[in-house]
């Protein structure tokens, strides 16, 4: 069965690294470092991604959308980026995930970290559904940004993954069409 | 390990006070349960006027109506509003026989407590409300934010109609006021995105400064010597008011808090991101133990037996889903407890 697993996560992974190669980066951004328990038969990756309701790649310089919650507070904290992560390799029991968005001078924009139990999807395992509040929508419009996820399993094993993205065009109104910002 | 002890402890110590609610059954010591789960709306409050009179309140997850429940000590009954939209909020403590609930696009919802019956109208505004309090059933505030043009949101209700509090500072911009809370008519605060703190003195509203930038998601204490607020952005934030300014005595760790609830004898609980509850308990604030979720609560109370109740889901959502309402303290009835 293992053996069916990883043949399945080497199949899946887009931007791998073994855990031999603690620390490694990737051309795509990713770092991988093995935990206290290393397997070395598992591949470990980390995909950042985005959706609500499932894990949904996102491409390189992708223009992302800013979505008005039901939070309030408008331009300020009222807007986010949905965040997602998928990985192979980890514990998914109390995984600590933490997402963060970043302009080009790598200056946090939005920030949130949760513990949860991942959950499993198609040989590896996901959590969607973050929401890093923006400090201010009207800053991101347009603009490159840097979509950032890591992970530290159970285990101590850590990963991360990010990708160069850009903010959408607006910050939609409750009408989804008109742009907020003066 | 010890932090879970003490707290079963203090907890059992309430109990040993409050008497027994279901005759002489013994319940059991205090523990996690979960109440609700899964629901299609996020549960977004819980409170009542004693642990057996609970009203339950949350999104629309479905277009069907807002979720609504009430717990009488015994069993857990669905309550259909005859509304549409949220509803963020409940006061179920008011004298009388009426419960006020206010939620999304204006939505005012009056109960009555004795027949269950629900009547429903709406404020001269679109955005959403927030919170409400009031001294009596004609003499309410209700607050939230117009998030469009950034602005939040204060009425006065009589119980009939609601009118907006124009003068400054309640319309200036970029603050969505969040919750209110008050000891009597002339001694009302407000809390609202980026840390502001608003007081009704009987005249006037004045703009308190608060040590934070961050929004202040929910205010409560027991009297005007002993208030507390809370709020944060991923990381939390907990002031508490001292005198006639505001200490900012967020312990380090602390996630986003979204709920707060003082108890008279000093103890403080606090509820917010990813399942995370914390409590003041001698003076300390220290992670309380884990309930059995990793949702965000948008709300917690704790009833005058010293039961725990904690509301959320995936407040990010919109409308917000997944609802989960967990309880710590002695068994509930099953039916009730999951």
């Amino acid at each position: 069965v293992r053996s069916i697993l990883v043949l399945g996560l080497v199949a899946l992974s887009a931007c791998s690294e073994s855990i031999g190669d603690p620390g490694s980066t990737s051309d795509a951004g990713t770092t991988i470092d093995g935990g206290d328990d290393s397997d070395a038969s598992l591949v470990r990756t980390v995909e950042v991604g985005t959706g609500t309701d499932d894990f949904v790649p996102i491409a390189t310089d992708e223009q992302m959308t800013q979505i008005l919650g039901p939070q309030g507070g408008g331009r300020y904290m009222g807007y986010h980026i949905w965040s997602a992560i998928k990985v192979t390799g980890f514990q998914p029991r109390m995984a600590t995930v933490r997402f963060q968005i970043l302009d080009e001078d790598r200056n946090e924009l939005a920030r949130q970290q949760r513990t949860l139990n991942l959950m499993p999807s198609m040989g590896a395992y996901v959590a969607y559904g973050v929401a890093p509040w923006l400090d201010d929508c009207c800053v991101v419009r347009n603009r490159p940004l840097i979509m950032h996820a890591e992970i530290v399993d159970s285990t101590g094993a850590t990963g991360m993954d990010e990708r160069t993205v850009l903010g959408g065009p607006i910050c939609p109104d409750s009408d989804r069409v008109t742009d907020i910002c003066p | 390990v010890n932090v879970r002890a003490e707290s079963a402890f203090v907890a059992l110590s309430l109990f040993a006070c409050s008497g027994e609610p279901d005759g002489n059954v013994d319940r059991g010591p205090p523990e996690w349960q979960i109440v609700l789960e899964g629901t299609s709306g996020a549960v977004l409050r819980t409170h009542g006027s004693s642990a057996n009179d609970v009203w339950i309140v949350g999104a629309d997850g479905d277009g069907r109506g807002p979720l609504a429940y009430h717990y009488d000590g015994t069993k857990l009954e669905a309550l259909n509003t005859g509304a549409t939209g949220d509803l963020w909020w409940v006061q179920a403590d008011l004298p009388g026989d009426s419960v006020k609930m206010v939620g999304e696009a204006g939505l005012i919802v009056t109960a009555q407590r004795s027949s269950k019956t629900f009547s429903a109208r709406k404020a001269p505004t679109d955005a959403t409300l927030f919170g409400v309090w009031g001294s009596s059933a004609s003499d309410l505030w209700l607050v939230g934010g117009e998030s469009s043009v950034n602005t939040g949101l204060v009425y006065r209700d009589d119980g009939t109609t609601a009118t907006l509090q124009s003068a400054p500072p309640t319309t200036t911009s970029s603050a969505t006021i969040f919750k209110v809370q008050g000891f009597g008519p002339d001694a009302v605060w407000m809390v609202g995105q980026r840390g502001r703190v608003l007081f009704w003195d009987g005249s006037a509203i004045t703009d308190e400064r608060a040590p934070t930038n961050l929004p202040l998601i929910a205010i409560h204490g027991v009297d005007e010597a002993q208030v507390y607020a809370v709020g944060g952005v991923a990381d939390g934030v907990v002031l508490r008011r001292e005198g006639s300014s505001w200490i900012n005595e967020t312990p380090e760790g602390m996630q986003q808090m979204n709920g707060v609830w003082a108890l008279a004898n000093g103890d403080v609980y606090t509820a917010g991101f990813n399942g995370h509850i914390w409590r003041k308990h001698g003076g300390v604030w220290a992670e309380f133990e884990a309930p059995p979720t990793f949702q965000d609560f948008h709300a917690i109370w704790v009833d005058p037996e010293g039961g725990i109740w904690a509301a959320g889901g995936r407040l990010a959502s919109n409308p917000p889903k997944d609802g989960v309402l967990v309880y710590y303290g002695p068994k509930l009835p099953d039916g009730v407890r999951k």
